[in-house]
């Protein structure tokens, strides 16, 4: 009886410790003005995500900037090149300041590129491609790209970094810098707080060349798992990257809006093994082509309705605007006339077991899927296993724990078909998937991952690789996209898309951004009555 | 006592080092490269091939495995835990800054599960097939066999996101630097509410469960049954009698529980976004970060060891008839 008594006693005392403290805790947020401030979410850790992801463009200017398929001055008023694409100069603005009122100089931008080339550095892989770097005067960086590595620099936006506060500063320390968290930048948002391992506020920068933002505070939070659950508990207002079954989750939420970007930069891509005995016929990889539902893959991403679909290389490989056209960039989706193909191409269901045989062989392959929920998970390898058991062609799915593992058993052959998430761009899917072994690329010939042989093709893969002027470019992409559709030697799914959510009260948004953050400024938040 | 403890942790050396060389080469022969983190996969092309062997070279990788183990063991022998390859940051820093999350984590769902589960199972076994016993019971074994994640998911959604009453994630308030000592405290209280009380709840209704068995247990034995014959009062009886013989074995496996509750922190701070021990050891698992996945790898493995050390070291103390390595003649 004592010790119920006590027991009692513990559970009363218990109970008021918790309410206590629930009510206290519910305080720090409502002191928040949550009218002028965007909380965004972010999985990263702070330091990395200031210096080199999303949200650096809020602290800090790239040299240029691109919404849609247009590039847009940014530090840079303006820019040109050398006849032969390998010298860019940009003339940078002269009413940038550092938050500390220092200007900003193309000394900073030198500065940085080195810094990021340092062997204890080594940061920002992306502008490697960089040979030089000269200053003519303080406002006018000259880049020479490297010969070997055709590159445009306005495809890379590296951020830059105040010389005058990190000069003397110890490379080999770099990602340890204090400066990381209290950062000095020449962006639209200032730095204002940093809670360790929690947030980062930044505050609207009124001396910004372009004008004060409009949203007042900006708070960045760390480390989140779980999207979705933050934005309906009113923790963030903006969640990036959102895997499809976050977009799922909140579909039915009045309060947010999800954001489908997708710049025809990125596309998913089902990798046939042409040394299979199967998919080493044209006919048969063309057949399997119409066979894929390609909407019905759309909607297992969660992709709005509306996204255009690809099917097969378009225009946005094209680099002169004006070059480009529309073409039917996807193959139709028709069972009956896939059927018709394998037919054709002798590959019949003779003994009626439901899967067709040519010459003692089975129609039937393995495909490789990532786990990565992200790429769609094995959801999307489990719909074209059945879609192409409605054409009488037998797939047994091989999950790979990640993209990375998918890549790397393409790459040392060990795959009869994989599905995976690539660059459109001619360096990466053309020329590596699909090009021959040369002595600059040092691959040899037995370990060419997808076993893709045609003269004509591999001669135009090595003219893209080394011709940079645009027009001429476009002329060989243009011939490489007929041999394309007639051999179909990988089957493009879906266009890439990233999917962003935020809260209807934050204004502004644009589909078209390739980073939601580039243009904060831009930003707004709905005044509530 | 000290030269079993000694004579203990010695044993351990070899135990340790046979560990280390597994994890070491697992890991290092999973597939996957650490180096995808930098390279994305669809840049490579554009990269400058010296500047990819440079990174690699940074890191060790380019060197034999046996050569990297060989450097990785003489660094681990002068205290050097190597960098990280994901935050380019010592590791031994890195677990510095960690520890204390998980450890914060740790204690308190240990000193939760002491609280609530020692009283709930004396509760319970002091009213024996009472009303209170059944729903004791019951809800102890219900709670036992929930899942840590999600119990912390159905209690986010319950508690946070829909009543607002508890933090969502995290360990303190964007405000915190604001805030005066005591509501310091207060906040990271309030943070660590939730966490702690999903890390603590299932080994609270295990102890709870244990504790009443073993309390009934001791309440039939003839001793506590001469003290009620002697006329004590019913609580010296069950708090001075039962309750401490009770308590020995309950004591003993606090010291095996503290590998437990790590294990179920990994869960926890993923969920809370909790910048512990278990988030760094996720984080490294997925990008292949060698060196911090063998170094967190290694602190559970000690942890282990010790929590069994101080749990045999408990049951010494609190049994005398126990002696440590040599069998006491009956």
């Amino acid at each position: 009886m004592i010790v119920a008594a006590s027991v009692r006693r513990f559970a009363a005392v218990g109970c008021v410790a918790a309410a206590a403290l629930a009510s206290f805790g519910c305080e720090p947020v409502a002191r928040m003005d949550r009218a002028s401030t965007m909380t965004i979410l972010r999985n990263g850790r702070l330091t990395d995500e200031i210096r080199q992801y999303n949200s650096k463009y809020l602290l800090f200017l790239p040299l240029v900037d691109r919404r849609g398929t247009d590039i847009r001055p940014r530090l840079a008023e303006s820019w040109d090149h050398s006849p032969d694409y390998r010298t860019w100069t940009f003339h940078l603005r002269h009413d940038v300041r550092w938050h500390d009122g220092v200007p900003v100089t193309a000394h900073d931008v030198a500065f940085s590129l080195e810094l990021f080339a340092h062997p204890d550095v080594l940061f920002n892989a992306r502008i490697w491609g960089v040979d030089s770097v000269s200053v003519p005067d303080e406002h006018t960086i000259t880049l020479v790209m490297s010969e070997t590595m055709l590159g445009d620099p306005r495809h890379s936006w590296p951020v830059f970094f105040p010389r005058h506060l990190l000069e003397n500063l110890d490379p080999a320390e770099f990602y340890e810098w204090d400066f990381w968290t209290h950062p000095i930048g020449n962006g639209p948002y200032r730095f204002a707080r940093y809670v360790p391992r929690t947030a980062m506020e930044l505050e609207a920068n009124a001396d910004f060349y372009a004008g004060k933002p409009s949203i007042e505070r900006v708070i960045i939070r760390s480390g989140s798992r779980n999207p979705v659950v933050e934005l309906r508990g009113g923790a963030a207002d903006v969640a990036f990257d959102l895997r499809p079954a976050d977009v799922l989750a909140l579909g039915d939420d009045p309060r947010f809006e999800v954001y489908h970007h997708g710049d025809g930069a990125e596309l998913y891509v089902l990798y046939w093994n042409h040394r299979h005995p199967m998919l080493a016929d044209a006919a048969v990889r063309r057949a399997l082509d119409h066979a894929i539902d390609r909407r019905e893959l759309a909607r297992i991403l969660a992709f709005p309705d509306d996204v255009p679909l690809v099917g097969g290389l378009g225009n946005d490989g094209l680099l002169d605007p004006e070059g480009r056209r529309e073409w039917d960039r996807v193959p139709t989706h028709d069972p009956a006339l896939a059927a018709r193909l394998l037919d054709e191409a002798g590959w019949v269901d003779r003994d009626a077991d439901g899967i067709r045989e040519k010459g003692g062989q089975q129609a039937r392959f393995t495909l490789l899927v990532p786990q990565s929920e992200a790429l769609g998970g094995v959801a999307q390898g489990l719909l074209l296993q059945e879609q192409f058991e409605d054409v009488e062609v037998r797939v047994e799915i091989r999950p790979a724990e990640s993209a990375g593992l998918v890549r790397d058993a393409v790459e040392g052959g060990d795959f009869e078909a994989a599905i995976t998430w690539v660059d459109q761009d001619p360096h990466t899917i053309l020329h590596t998937w699909l090009g021959e072994p040369t002595e600059a690329g040092g691959r040899a010939s037995e370990l060419r991952p997808l076993g893709y042989h045609d003269p004509e093709a591999a001669h135009l893969l090595e003219a893209l690789m080394a011709t940079p002027e645009p027009r001429a470019r476009d002329t060989l992409y243009l011939r490489f996209n007929e041999i394309f559709r007639r051999d179909a030697p990988v089957a493009i799914l879906l266009p890439g898309v990233y999917n962003h959510a935020a809260n209807r009260r934050i204004r502004g948004f644009r589909p078209s951004w390739p980073f939601v953050l580039n243009y904060a400024e831009e930003l707004s938040i709905e005044r509530q009555p | 006592m000290i030269r079993y403890v000694v004579r203990r942790l010695l044993q351990a050396i070899p135990l340790l080092f046979g560990i280390a060389t597994i994890t070491f080469f697992v890991i290092h022969l999973a597939p996957g490269d650490p180096m995808d983190m930098f390279l994305e996969p669809r840049l490579r092309r554009q990269m400058d091939p010296e500047a990819i062997e440079l990174l690699r070279r940074n890191f060790g990788l380019d060197q034999p495995i046996h050569v990297q183990f060989g450097k990785w063991l003489a660094n681990l022998a002068q205290g050097d835990l190597g960098v990280s390859f994901q935050y380019r940051r010592p590791v031994t820093a890195l677990i510095a800054e960690r520890v204390p999350y998980t450890l914060q984590l740790a204690v308190l769902a240990l000193l939760f599960d002491a609280l609530i589960g020692i009283a709930l199972g004396i509760y319970s076994a002091v009213r024996q097939y009472s009303l209170a016993d059944r729903v004791v019971t019951i809800g102890s074994l219900a709670v036992y066999s929930v899942p840590a994640f999600w119990l912390a998911i159905m209690l986010v959604m319950v508690f946070s996101v829909n009543l607002g009453w508890f933090p969502i994630s995290q360990t303190r308030s964007l405000d915190y630097d604001l805030l005066s000592t005591w509501g310091k405290i207060v906040d990271r209280l309030w943070h660590l509410a939730l966490p702690v009380f999903v890390l603590g709840v299932a080994q609270a209704a295990g102890t709870a469960r244990y504790m009443r068995s073993r309390l009934l247990e001791v309440l039939s034995e003839e001793y506590i049954i001469a003290a009620r014959a002697r006329g004590l009062p019913e609580k010296t009886v069950i708090l001075k009698h039962a309750l401490r013989n009770a308590l020995i074995p309950i004591l003993t496996i606090y010291g095996m529980s503290l590998p437990f509750l790590l294990g179920g922190a990994v869960l926890i701070e993923n969920v809370f976004a909790w910048p512990g021990m278990g988030l760094l050891a996720t984080d490294a698992v997925g990008v292949r970060d060698y060196p911090v996945i063998i170094a967190t790898t290694m602190i559970a493995a000690v942890l282990v060891i010790l929590g069994n050390l101080l749990a045999d070291i408990t049951y010494s103390i609190v049994d005398p008839r126990i002696s440590l390595g040599v069998e006491k003649p009956a």
